[in-house]
C-alpha cells in the first residue's frame, strides 16, 4: 500500500510493532528456556510502550493536516509476510528477530525522512529506529 | 445504531423523543443510512431548559475546583477512547481520519483551557477607592446557555462553548448539527459516565422548532451558532429580540495572497491543505487564490501537479487524502458554483467532477480537487462560499489591487499571505479585514487559548468563542463597593 499520509505512515509502523510482539509471544510460548523467556517478555513490554508512544503521536501531531503527497513510499518494501515467523528454533529465531528488527529500523529511517517537515515526528522516528537498530545488535 | 433514531440527553438520562419528523443521517462516502435525527418538538426542548434551570444554582455554588474536574476526568475519556470517536466522525462528515484525529485534538485542547477557569474566572479589586472604602469587580455565572452546532466540525465547534460554559458555573444545552449528529451523541455517553449533576449538561436533537423554542424562552441567557450567515444573521436579530447574548460565526470566503516572493515549495502544500483540507468545507478554508505578479504561472502548474495526486475516496481508509462532500445538497451546491465558474468564463484546468473513486462509493457525494484559471473577481466563484474542493485563481497587478479586492468582499474570517517579507507581511496584517489572519500559514486556526475571530458578515457579536472571549461570554461583570462601620 501507498503510504501517502502521516496517518497511514503511524498506523503502519503499528502494525509492524504488533507483528513483532506477535512473534515474540510465539517464542515465548514455544520455548523452554527460562533466559530466553525473559528476554522476549522484556521485549514485549518494550514494545508495547512503543506501541502506546506511536498513536499518542498521531493523536497529538495531526492538527496540522497535511494534504500533501508524501512520495515513493510503500509499505510492501517493509513487509514482514513474508519472513518464516512461525519456526522457533533457536537458529530460527535469531535470524528471523534480526529481520524483523532490520526491516523496522529501515522502515522508521524512512519514515522519519518522509515527514520531515514535522519535526517532532520525525526525530521520534528517528529513535525508534535507534531502538530497533539497538535490538538487532543485541540478537 | 443504523437507523436508530437518536435519544435526547436531559436531566441527565437518555430519552426518547416524541418527534414525528426526522432527519435521516448518511454516510456520505456510500450513502448508506447511519441513524435519524429526531425533530425535537418545543416541549421537548423545553424540558431540557427547566432541567438546565433547576440544576443551575447547586452548579453554580459548586467550587470552581470542583467543577474543573469532570472536564479532566472528560478530557481523559476522550484520549481514551480517542479512535473510536474519531472514526464516529468521518463516519457522519466523511472527513479523512486524520482530520477527525485533528479535530478531536482540538477538542481535547478546548477542554483543556477551560480547566484554567480558576485563573481565567478571577476577577480584580482596589482598597481605598475613597477613605475606607474598597471596590472589587467579581465575574458570575448567569444560568442557561446553549449551542447551535455546525456540520462540518461536529467535536470540535461545541466545544469551544460548552467546556466554558459549564466551567464557569453556567448550565448548558447543546443543540448539536441535524446532519451530523453521532460525534455529540457519542460525546454524551462519555459525559454521562463521568456523573456530572443531572442537568448541567444537556443535548437536544432538532431543527428549526428547536431553536427557536430556545431563543425564545425567557429561561435561556445566551446562543452561541455557528453556520451559514444568512441563517446566523436571521438568529442574531431573533436572540436581539429576545434580549439574549448571542455570538454568531458565520459564512467565509477567504483569500490567500501570494507574493512574489513566497517560497513555492512551502507555499503549496499549505495552499493544498487550506483549499482541499475537510473537503473545502470550513469556515477558514482558501476560498480565492490571488497570485501577485512572474510567480504566477509556476505557482499554478505546482499546485495543479499536486492536486492531481490527491487521492480522494472513503475517510477511513487510511491511504485516502480527502473525503466526500458531507452531504448530497453540499455536493450540487458546489457542482452548481463549478457549472457557474464555467458559464461565467473561468478556466477550468481541473476537474473533480470527473474524480474515480471506484463502484463501491458510487453513491457517495464525491467531488475532486478542482481548479478554476482566469479567474475575475466579479465571477461568483470568486465572491461567495463555495464550501468545497474548488481553487479559484485570480492573477493581480500587485498588493494593494490585492487588498482591495479582499475588503471589498462582505465576508471577514481569515486571510493568508505568503512572502518572505515582513513589511509586505506586517502591512497585509495591518490592512486586510478579516480576524483570522496568516502569515506563511494557509489556515488560520486559532489556538483554544486565543478567539477564534471573524469580522463583518463573518461574524455578529462582540465576543468570540474560545479562550478569554468564552469566559466572557459566559459571564456576568459586578461590580462590589464596600464599606464597613
Amino acid at each position: 500500500m501507498e503510504l501517502g499520509t502521516l496517518g497511514s505512515i503511524l498506523k503502519y509502523a503499528q502494525e509492524l510493532e504488533n507483528t513483532l510482539i506477535t512473534y515474540s509471544k510465539g517464542v515465548i510460548s514455544n520455548s523452554k528456556e527460562p533466559k530466553t523467556c525473559a528476554i522476549f517478555q522484556d521485549l514485549i513490554k518494550k514494545h508495547e510502550k512503543i506501541l502506546k508512544r506511536l498513536k499518542r503521536v498521531r493523536h497529538e501531531n495531526t492538527t496540522e493536516m497535511i494534504l500533501e503527497p508524501i512520495k515513493d513510499f510503500n509499505s510492501n518494501n517493509y513487509s514482514l509476510e513474508e519472513l518464516d515467523q512461525q519456526v522457533y528454533s533457536e537458529e530460527n529465531i535469531l535470524q528471523t528477530m534480526k529481520n524483523i528488527e532490520t526491516i523496522i529500523r529501515d522502515f522508521y529511517l524512512i519514515a522519519a525522512e518522509k515527514v520531515s517537515f514535522i519535526a517532532e515526528v520525525s526525530s521520534i522516528l528517528e529513535g525508534l529506529a535507534e531502538k530497533h537498530q539497538e535490538n538487532m545488535e543485541m540478537f | 445504531m443504523k437507523g436508530e433514531i437518536l435519544k435526547n440527553y436531559v436531566n441527565g438520562k437518555w430519552i426518547e423523543s416524541e418527534a414525528e419528523k426526522t432527519r435521516d443521517v448518511i454516510n456520505p462516502a456510500n450513502g448508506e443510512l447511519l441513524a435519524k435525527t429526531p425533530m425535537s418538538t418545543s416541549s421537548e426542548v423545553n424540558q431540557a431548559i427547566e432541567a438546565a434551570k433547576e440544576a443551575f444554582w447547586k452548579w453554580r455554588t459548586t467550587p470552581a475546583q470542583t467543577r474543573i474536574r469532570y472536564l479532566f476526568d472528560f478530557r481523559d475519556a476522550l484520549e481514551e477512547n480517542f479512535e473510536e470517536l474519531a472514526e464516529i466522525t468521518t463516519l457522519e462528515h466523511g472527513k479523512i481520519i486524520d482530520e477527525s484525529i485533528g479535530e478531536y485534538r482540538r477538542t481535547i485542547e478546548n477542554i483543556e483551557v477551560a480547566t484554567s477557569i480558576p485563573t481565567l474566572q478571577m476577577g480584580y479589586n482596589f482598597e481605598d477607592v475613597a477613605a475606607g472604602i474598597d471596590e472589587m469587580l467579581i465575574k458570575q455565572p448567569m444560568g442557561v446557555f446553549f449551542c447551535v452546532a455546525p456540520f462540518n466540525f461536529p467535536a470540535m465547534v461545541p466545544a469551544w462553548f460548552w467546556p466554558y460554559a459549564i466551567a464557569t458555573g453556567n448550565t448548558y444545552i447543546v443543540k448539536p448539527s441535524d446532519q451530523c449528529p453521532l460525534t455529540m451523541v457519542k460525546q454524551f455517553e462519555h459525559l454521562n459516565e463521568i456523573g456530572l449533576p443531572k442537568g448541567v449538561i444537556n443535548l437536544v436533537h432538532g431543527g428549526a422548532e428547536a431553536v427557536n423554542t430556545l431563543i425564545e424562552s425567557p429561561d435561556t441567557i445566551g446562543m452561541s451558532f455557528v453556520g451559514s450567515t444568512k441563517v446566523g444573521k436571521l438568529l442574531y436579530k431573533k436572540c436581539g429580540e429576545a434580549g439574549k447574548r448571542v455570538q454568531v460565526q458565520g459564512g467565509a470566503k477567504n483569500f490567500i495572497t501570494v507574493m512574489p516572493d513566497a517560497n513555492i515549495e512551502r507555499t503549496v502544500p499549505n495552499i493544498i491543505t487550506s483549499f482541499l483540507g475537510n473537503a473545502g468545507q470550513r469556515c477558514l478554508a482558501g476560498g480565492v487564490l490571488l497570485v501577485i505578479g512572474e510567480i504566477y504561472e509556476p505557482l499554478k502548474e505546482a499546485i495543479l501537479e499536486s492536486a492531481q495526486k490527491i487521492k480522494v475516496g472513503d475517510g477511513l481508509d487510511e491511504s485516502v487524502q480527502m473525503g466526500p462532500l458531507a452531504s448530497e445538497a453540499g455536493m450540487k451546491n458546489v457542482l452548481r458554483f463549478i457549472e457557474k465558474g464555467i458559464d461565467e468564463g473561468a478556466d477550468l484546468i481541473l476537474d473533480g467532477r470527473a474524480v474515480e473513486v471506484g463502484d463501491k462509493l458510487s453513491n457517495g457525494y464525491f467531488i475532486g480537487p478542482t481548479i478554476f484559471d482566469k479567474v475575475t473577481p466579479d465571477m461568483s466563484i470568486a465572491k461567495d462560499e463555495i464550501f468545497g474542493p474548488v481553487i479559484p485563481i485570480i492573477k493581480v497587478e500587485n498588493f494593494d489591487e490585492a487588498i482591495e479586492i479582499i475588503n471589498k468582499n462582505p465576508y471577514g474570517n481569515a486571510s493568508s499571505i505568503f512572502t518572505s517579507d515582513g513589511k509586505t507581511a506586517r502591512e497585509y496584517q495591518y490592512r486586510v479585514n478579516a480576524g483570522n489572519i496568516g502569515i506563511n500559514i494557509g489556515v488560520a486556526a486559532p489556538i483554544a487559548t486565543f478567539p477564534f475571530s471573524g469580522m463583518k458578515d463573518s461574524f455578529k457579536g462582540d465576543l468570540h468563542g474560545q479562550g478569554k472571549n468564552a469566559v466572557d461570554f459566559f459571564t456576568e461583570e459586578k461590580v462590589v463597593i464596600t464599606r464597613w462601620f
